[in-house]
């Protein structure tokens, strides 16, 4: 097991744990439960994929690592700040300063060009833009060409790559990804799976990522597969056939 | 798929349900007025005024109280049509008639009091065979007294009274007192056909009753081949109510036109907002018709689907709509009777009649709506259909803006005319001016929109908060769906504007003209005969006392072929006129208006082609034609009316009358001494005209028919926007998941609408203001609009209001559920 991913909270988290998930419960109308007592720590630059079949819990996990949602039980720590106990527009506020998202289906603002897009968190939060970050984060996507368009004018890849970019303008403590690649075809999948881990790699950014998709999963370092709620498997540096095994014997084991 | 196609279409519409209630209230509202002007129009075709007099009569003969009008509606004519003294021999010889009494009403004015009451011929109460104390009238100085005069006037039987008969006194004894329908005093025939000046005898209607053994309806219909040659009406059983009274068929007539009037403005008005709802409905369900694309329904099917969506929720709604029109006539109505458009006493025709016609019609306004919002959608590439489906921003089509910047453009001429001509024209041709403005906004809106935001949008981008900025934003790409609200609510201010400001201007420019040209020293008031104010103008110091009486003169004129005859108002005037009013002649003398003339307003002159010296064809109110000579032409049409008769033509043509009022050049003071000594005759110093009641009563139903429409408008507007908003939960979802708070999301939706509200009193300013200024600076030589000082503010502070708290509402609606929960079930 990778050192990772621990299955007990410690009382203080070490300076480099970006996100802790000390066990965490979320139930809906007291019956259906849909995370079970999980905890998870997730280190600064770590590149962890969630994995599980339909129902596993990975989205509410997702919702509630990123303060979309609160636990019914347990905490979320980003950083220093316990997420859990705050207002629904501390949250927010916090999510625009320290969280970046990803979607399968990119989320973009329609009326706004490319650049107005990236920068509109950063806007919301009245903060004032790095002008040389903003350009170097362009560059590296490959976007300083379409800053002009609007997102009806691009591919699906390229929307994404907004997206990512949106996602990391604010320089966010951690970025989650929900099915980043859920839209895409193969090729562009994997280009775009390459620019995150290779964001990762350089920038030493801390990504959690929501796929069903034992190839998508492969790109990260880590990964975790849930079941029922809780976290069934943990794993270090898979490959893509070791996940899609693990999920198969899951499907069997159903 | 056809047979699936009613609940396919209900489970689709389920699921977006905001777009539709916006259909539904179009609809509801709509099938509301429209059973209003039909139920009108059913009264005004088919009720009658209930018989009082005539009740005991069987077959009523009466003269054609309308002139008829060839292709339109006949219009009615105010005062008592005659019929020939000759028919009464000729209908008695019928067989089956029993009894013939000939029917003449007068007025006389009591000598001690100055009441004026109804004078009437024996004949026609005696068919009834009343209870009476004393006897009956036998020939003067025999008078008999209806019950409640009687108790009124304190008569009593064996009395003697004085009445003067148009300013000739003459005594009579109460010699039977009755109680009979219809007030009154009561002489023989023979005295009556005498006093009431009447020329050869002629009668106001003849009344018979039928031998016990024939039936009513077939000696009416020899009765009327008897009387084949004349275009006398004969009537029996309800339409004897409508003979009976001569205000009661006009009335109808004026019901009719004010139906059809309400029917077309209607027709225009809810068409554009059924569209609109419907436009926004299928917004609402882009995705799912491209998707239904995508699985093989062919454009065809997928706008019947979205037709018979419309369709079940118009069905739903329109029994309400007709029980909600059915009570609001009833209210309505009575607003009408208030305002003396609708005779006392008539009963509503609250036929199932209604029913039908407003179904059929509303269900085929939401089909059409429905077919031609859904066209884009349905006609889409199944592929690009689903890909649009995300991408809302779409430019509007060149040619739909070339269209609506020509029509915009069209407006102005039409607005600048009350600039260059002073008269009924140009005014009518400034009010249109601004539907044509409107209704072209309504196509070139998207591009106007985007040009003015685009402006804002630059500057906002340097100063303005997140939510403004994003909310410029937004207004700007989404130019098409916020034309659409700016559209409809400036034409809601643009109409309630120009309604108001161009009422007022009327009145304001006739208030002037009889500021102006109203010169005498003295207004009498009470019941005048021409023989009073001949004696007034033999007082020392009272140059000239000339009466004024408002009237109706038809005109037929032919226009490139065409014959139409319209009714104009008409004022008439006795000897004397340039000594007690001005009204500003620029051609002959008003010295010369006696006799058969007639003097005409220089615009009426213009369109009637007369000159100083022409003669003219006229139709009275009582349908008599005259042809007097033009001997004047002035300026104030508005406060003289365009055409100014003399009395004499009325003389001639008509019944000898009691003026209301009389104009007096001269010492007041001894105007007043003479007044003082005549019961019922008041005088005051100075000028002024009556008649003002009647514009403010018109105005009132303007009002009143102006209210419901707005607010259908304003409900409608609120309802799109409130789903128009709900539509974008996915993109709010989208900005709170990207660290947008609840307030600044509000903020944001708060500040579009108020874009929306002020790019929407811009354009309706812009339409009605600026018409309604420069018909002010004609008419009046004041350039702004006139009319309540609160009209504009309170309209645009309505609009603001109404915008915003529509939006909140569906906005804070929309936030209520968790954006993770929202950005989950998108697909």
């Amino acid at each position: 097991m990778s050192s990772l991913l621990r299955t007990r909270t410690t009382p203080h988290l070490a300076a480099s744990t970006a996100l802790s998930l000390r066990a965490v419960t979320k139930a809906y109308d007291g019956s259906v439960t849909a995370l079970d007592d999980v905890s998870l720590d997730v280190p600064r630059g770590a590149f962890l994929a969630v994995m599980g079949p339909s129902g596993s819990g990975k989205s509410t996990l997702l919702h509630c690592a990123s303060g979309l949602d609160t636990p019914s039980s347990g905490a979320v720590v980003l950083g220093d700040v316990e997420l859990s106990r705050l207002s629904e527009t501390r949250r927010t506020t916090l999510r625009r300063g320290r969280i970046g998202f990803i979607f399968q289906a990119y989320n973009l603002v329609p009326s706004l060009t490319v650049e107005q897009n990236i920068t509109l968190p950063l806007r919301l939060a009245h903060a004032r833009p790095d002008r040389a970050w903003l350009e170097e984060l362009v560059g590296r996507i490959g976007l300083a060409e379409l800053l002009q368009r609007r997102p009806g004018e691009l591919s699906g890849g390229q929307q994404q790559r907004v997206a990512i970019a949106r996602s990391l303008a604010a320089r966010p403590d951690i970025v989650f990804a929900d099915e980043p690649t859920g839209a895409l075809d193969l090729d562009t999948a994997g280009e775009v799976l390459a620019l995150l881990r290779d964001l990762v790699d350089e920038f030493g950014q801390t990504v959690v990522m929501v796929t069903h998709d034992p190839g998508a999963a492969a790109w990260a370092h880590d990964t975790v597969v849930m079941k029922d709620g809780r976290i069934h498997q943990r794993f270090a540096r898979p490959t893509a056939a070791e996940l899609a095994s693990c999920l198969t014997q899951l499907r069997t084991l159903a | 798929m056809s047979t699936s196609m009613a609940s396919l279409s209900w489970s689709m519409a389920r699921a977006r349900i905001g777009g539709l209630v916006a259909v539904g209230c179009a609809v509801l509202g709509g099938a509301a007025m429209i059973t209003v002007s039909v139920v009108l129009a059913t009264t005004a075709l088919s009720s009658h005024v209930p018989t009082d007099r005539l009740a005991d009569a069987d077959v009523v003969v009466s003269a054609q109280q309308q002139y008829p009008v060839v292709e339109d509606i006949d219009i009615p004519l105010t005062e008592r049509v005659t019929v020939p003294a000759d028919v009464i021999d000729e209908v008695a010889r019928v067989p089956g008639v029993a009894e013939v009494a000939a029917d003449l009403t007068f007025q006389v004015v009591l000598a001690d009091t100055g009441a004026r009451i109804d004078a009437r011929s024996w004949d026609l109460a005696a068919l009834s065979d009343p209870d009476l104390q004393g006897h009956a009238p036998g020939g003067s100085p025999d008078l008999l007294v209806d019950a409640q005069t009687a108790a009124d006037t304190g008569l009593e039987l064996g009395d003697t009274t004085t009445l003067s008969i148009f300013g000739e006194p003459r005594t009579f004894r109460v010699t039977g007192i009755a109680d009979v329908p219809g007030a009154g005093v009561f002489v023989d025939a023979e005295t009556a056909a005498t006093l009431s000046g009447r020329s050869e005898g002629a009668v106001d209607l003849i009344a018979m009753t039928v031998a016990p053994d024939a039936d009513p309806e077939a000696v009416a219909e020899d009765v009327s081949a008897a009387l084949a040659d004349t275009d006398l009406v004969v009537s029996t059983g309800e339409a004897r109510g409508d003979a009976e009274s001569v205000t009661g068929g006009g009335a109808r007539g004026e019901l009719l036109a004010l139906a059809a009037s309400l029917a077309s403005t209607l027709t225009i008005l809810i068409g554009c907002i059924t569209a609109g709802a419907m436009s926004v409905s299928v917004a609402n369900q882009r995705r799912d018709l491209a998707l239904l694309r995508a699985v093989g329904a062919t454009p065809r099917q997928v706008r019947r689907l979205v037709a018979t969506q419309a369709s079940i929720v118009a069905a739903v709604v329109l029994m309400p709509g007709i029980a909600l029109g059915y009570l609001a006539s009833g209210v309505f109505a009575g607003r009408l009777t208030g305002a003396g458009m609708l005779p006392t006493g008539i009963p509503l025709a609250l036929t199932p009649f209604a029913v039908p016609i407003v179904g059929v019609l509303m269900l085929a306004a939401v089909q059409v709506a429905a077919r031609s919002a859904s066209f884009r959608a349905s006609r889409m590439p199944a592929t690009e259909a689903v890909a649009e489906s995300r991408v809302e921003p779409r430019t509007p089509s060149r040619t739909r803006t070339v269209i609506g910047g020509l029509l915009i453009a069209s407006s102005v001429p039409q607005s600048i005319l009350p600039l260059l001509w002073r008269n009924e024209t140009a005014f009518v041709a400034a009010v249109t001016g601004t539907l044509v403005a409107i209704i072209g906004f309504a196509l070139a809106g998207p591009v106007i929109v985007r040009a003015v935001t685009g402006r804002v949008v630059q500057r906002a981008s340097a100063v303005a908060g997140p939510s403004t900025w994003l909310a410029v934003h937004h207004t700007r790409a989404f130019s098409l769906r916020t034309a659409g609200s700016v559209t409809v609510l400036a034409l809601a201010i643009g109409l309630t504007v120009a309604q108001i400001a161009s009422g007022a201007t009327l009145t304001n420019a006739t208030a002037a003209e009889h500021d102006a040209g109203l010169v005498a020293d003295a207004t009498v008031t009470g019941s005048l005969s021409q023989a009073d104010l001949d004696d007034l103008v033999t007082e020392d110091g009272v140059e000239a006392a000339v009466p004024l009486v408002s009237t109706t003169v038809l005109r037929t004129s032919t226009f490139a072929g065409d014959v139409s005859t319209a009714p104009h108002p008409a004022l008439a005037v006795g000897h004397g006129a340039s000594d007690v009013i001005d009204p500003d002649v620029v051609a002959g003398d008003l010295e010369d208006l006696h006799g058969d003339t007639v003097a005409l307003s220089s615009p009426t002159s213009g369109s009637w082609d007369a000159a100083v010296g022409d003669t003219i064809e006229l139709t009275l109110d009582n349908g008599a034609t005259v042809e007097p000579t033009v001997v004047a032409v002035y300026e104030r049409g508005f406060g003289f009316s365009g055409v100014m008769l003399s009395t004499d033509v009325l003389a001639e043509h008509g019944d000898p009358r009691w003026y209301d009022m009389a104009l007096v050049a001269g010492d007041p003071s001894a105007v007043a001494t003479w007044a003082s000594s005549r019961p019922g005759v008041e005088s005051s110093a100075g000028a002024a005209l009556s008649g003002d009641d009647e514009s403010g009563a018109e105005q009132t139903i303007n009002l009143f028919v102006l209210l419901p429409m707005l607010l259908y408008i304003l409900m409608a507007v609120a309802n799109s926007l409130a789903a128009s908003t709900g539509r974008r939960r996915h993109e709010l979802a989208t900005l709170r998941v990207i660290g947008m708070t609840r307030r600044q999301i509000l903020s944001m939706v708060r500040r579009e609408a108020v874009i929306t509200a002020i790019l929407a009193i811009g354009a309706g300013m812009l339409v009605a203001v600026l018409p309604m200024t420069l018909l002010g600076l004609g008419f009046l030589g004041e350039p702004w609009p006139h009319g309540p000082w609160w009209m504009v503010p309170g309209i645009a502070g309505l609009i603001a209001v109404m915008a915003t708290t529509s939006t909140s509402w569906a906005a804070r609606r929309a936030l209520r559920t968790p954006p993770a929960t929202v950005l989950a079930a998108q697909d």
